[in-house]
């Protein structure tokens, strides 16, 4: 009893250490990424005792930038609902990880345990439900900063968040067709299976167009470049201009969270989460050719590890793009949302059903 | 252990709904009724019920409450906007509501009272999507079907309420 306490509380502090420090590195990465992708130095000039290290100690300084400046509330505003939106930006950017699975089930001393904090069946269906939370977070925060630019800011932020999330569920739809199951653990588990003896059958070889579909919309849900109307921080001011201080740093975090969180579902569901191809819990295996056995704790160790590759993979090809593209009009983004990505979404079902059917 | 949680999801889940009604300012009613529909949603998933909790949370607490926070956002909520209500009727009919609640209040503890508890066994499968699913698309084929039908019309209203160019 005390142990499953104890074991469910160690992996909730792996997630989150693993999550939040990669966030912080994240808010480095994107500066040197920019810098290396625009032919400049980039972030390096904080340094300690003469050491700078690739600027590596700009995510600490900025934290206690953020932790010492000021933490102004509007006074026209609503202080407790100014201070609530930040908390809810980072909860419900954090609370995805709780089902997102990050290894097979360990076995040791005895013990079965599963590498996901809860397997819930529904699976799936939480990590919509506490995305579309995040929604609040954003209209809270304009509304309780009693700025007109503020409000207008988190309206452009609703409208995006409402319409891609139609794409987000629709694009969900296909890859549970393609596996059978809701719950995540088993749908990364049935990516462990092959294609024609030798393509290893991840979401992506099940659902290519649902893939694009799936990643579109969820960057379209982290509110970055080319979808970042929202906040616009070029130009025009976007829902969190009143904040300052950490609650700036709550969003600031929140996004970068989200972006972890967005890897983390992308692998799981499209890039056979923790699977490693010709990698099964028994070893090495080359379908109907050989086998090398591998010990169990070694197996575990290198799918897990794999999982990180693949998210910090998917990390670093958001920030790509998010330097790449320049963004959407609005009237381009809303018509993209609803008059393109939901209609492939509903072909896409479409046409999984029928190929499920046929074979 | 059970009963703490359920005690703790009960309390929140009154407590926010009075605290609907209490409030002062709309956006706080607008925020408790969120509370008090996730605190329902944690009753279902304690009810052997995670799907209906996971649909509670993204229609209830994730859509509907968010036409709610539209509205409430772009009113500019005024004192003078109350006292533009009869008063005198608005008691009227705030009696009427409060003694129909109180009768059926009293009507549903007086029969729970009289009931024994009884554990339950569930198949295993109970409230999962499957098993759910299978009865929707079975039993209930046609009250489904209907509903979609409903839910057609009611997007088809809206896209030509928005005004499509002829």
């Amino acid at each position: 009893m005390y142990l499953d306490v104890i074991i469910t509380l160690l992996k909730i502090a792996i997630v989150f250490g693993f999550v939040l420090n990669v966030a912080a590195i994240l808010s480095w990465a994107e500066r040197k990424q920019s810098a290396v992708m625009q032919d400049r130095i980039g972030a390096n000039r904080a340094d300690v005792l003469g050491f700078r290290i690739f600027g590596l100690f700009h995510p600490i300084a900025d934290t206690i930038k953020m932790l010492t400046k000021e933490d102004w509330v509007p006074p026209a505003g609503d202080a407790f609902v100014h201070t609530l939106a930040p908390f809810l930006a980072l909860f419900t950017a954090l609370v995805v990880f709780a089902v997102i699975p990050f290894g097979d089930t360990l076995h040791i001393a005895g013990r079965d345990i599963p590498l996901q904090i809860a397997d819930l069946n529904v699976g799936i269906l939480f990590i919509v439900a506490f995305g579309g939370l995040g929604f609040y977070s954003v209209v809270l925060a304009g509304w309780s900063s009693e700025n007109k630019y503020s409000l207008l800011g988190s309206i452009r932020a609703a409208a995006q968040l409402i319409s891609y999330e139609l794409a987000l569920g629709l694009s969900i739809v296909g890859i549970v067709m393609a596996y059978g199951s809701i719950e995540l653990d088993d749908i990364a588990r049935g990516q462990g299976q092959y294609v024609l003896g030798v393509i290893p059958y991840w979401g992506i070889v099940a659902q290519p167009l649902g893939f694009i579909l799936f990643f579109t919309a969820a960057m379209a849900e982290t509110k970055r470049v080319p979808f970042d109307l929202p906040e616009s921080e070029s130009e025009i001011i976007g829902y969190f201009t009143e904040y300052s201080g950490m609650k700036f740093g709550a969003f600031w975090m929140g996004e970068f969270i989200e972006v972890i969180s967005v890897a983390g579902v992308v692998t799981a569901l499209y890039f056979g989460g923790w699977q490693i191809p010709f990698l099964s819990n028994q070893g090495v295996f080359i379908p109907g050719l050989f086998t090398i056995p591998l010990p169990h704790l070694l197996v575990v160790l290198l799918q897990v590890s794999a999982f990180g590759l693949k998210v910090l993979f998917f990390c670093w090809f958001m920030l790509l793009v998010r330097w790449t593209l320049p963004r959407f009009r609005y009237d381009q983004l809303m018509a993209f949302g609803w008059k393109f990505m939901v209609p492939l979404a509903l072909v896409n079902i479409a046409v999984t059903g029928l190929i499920k059917y046929v074979f | 252990m059970e009963n703490l949680f359920f005690y703790i999801a009960a309390i929140l889940a009154v407590a926010s709904a009075g605290s609907v009604i209490l409030q002062r300012k709309v956006m706080y009613s607008v925020l408790s009724l969120i509370v008090a529909l996730l605190a329902v949603a944690w009753m279902y998933a304690m009810l052997s019920a995670p799907f209906l909790a996971v649909v509670q949370v993204i229609l209830y607490a994730g859509a509907i409450m968010v036409l709610f926070l539209f509205v409430v956002m772009m009113l500019k909520y005024e004192k003078t906007e109350i006292q533009r209500f009869r008063p005198g009727l608005l008691w009227c009919m705030g009696l009427l509501v409060a003694v129909f609640f109180l009768m059926k209040l009293i009507y549903v503890i007086n029969r729970a009272s009289s009931l024994t508890p009884q554990v339950a066994t569930l198949p295993p499968d109970f409230g999962s999507i499957k098993s759910l699913g299978g009865v929707l698309y079975t039993q209930y084929l046609l009250p489904v079907e209907l509903t979609g039908i409903l839910l057609l019309v009611a997007v088809v209203g809206v896209a030509l309420l928005s005004g499509i160019k002829k």
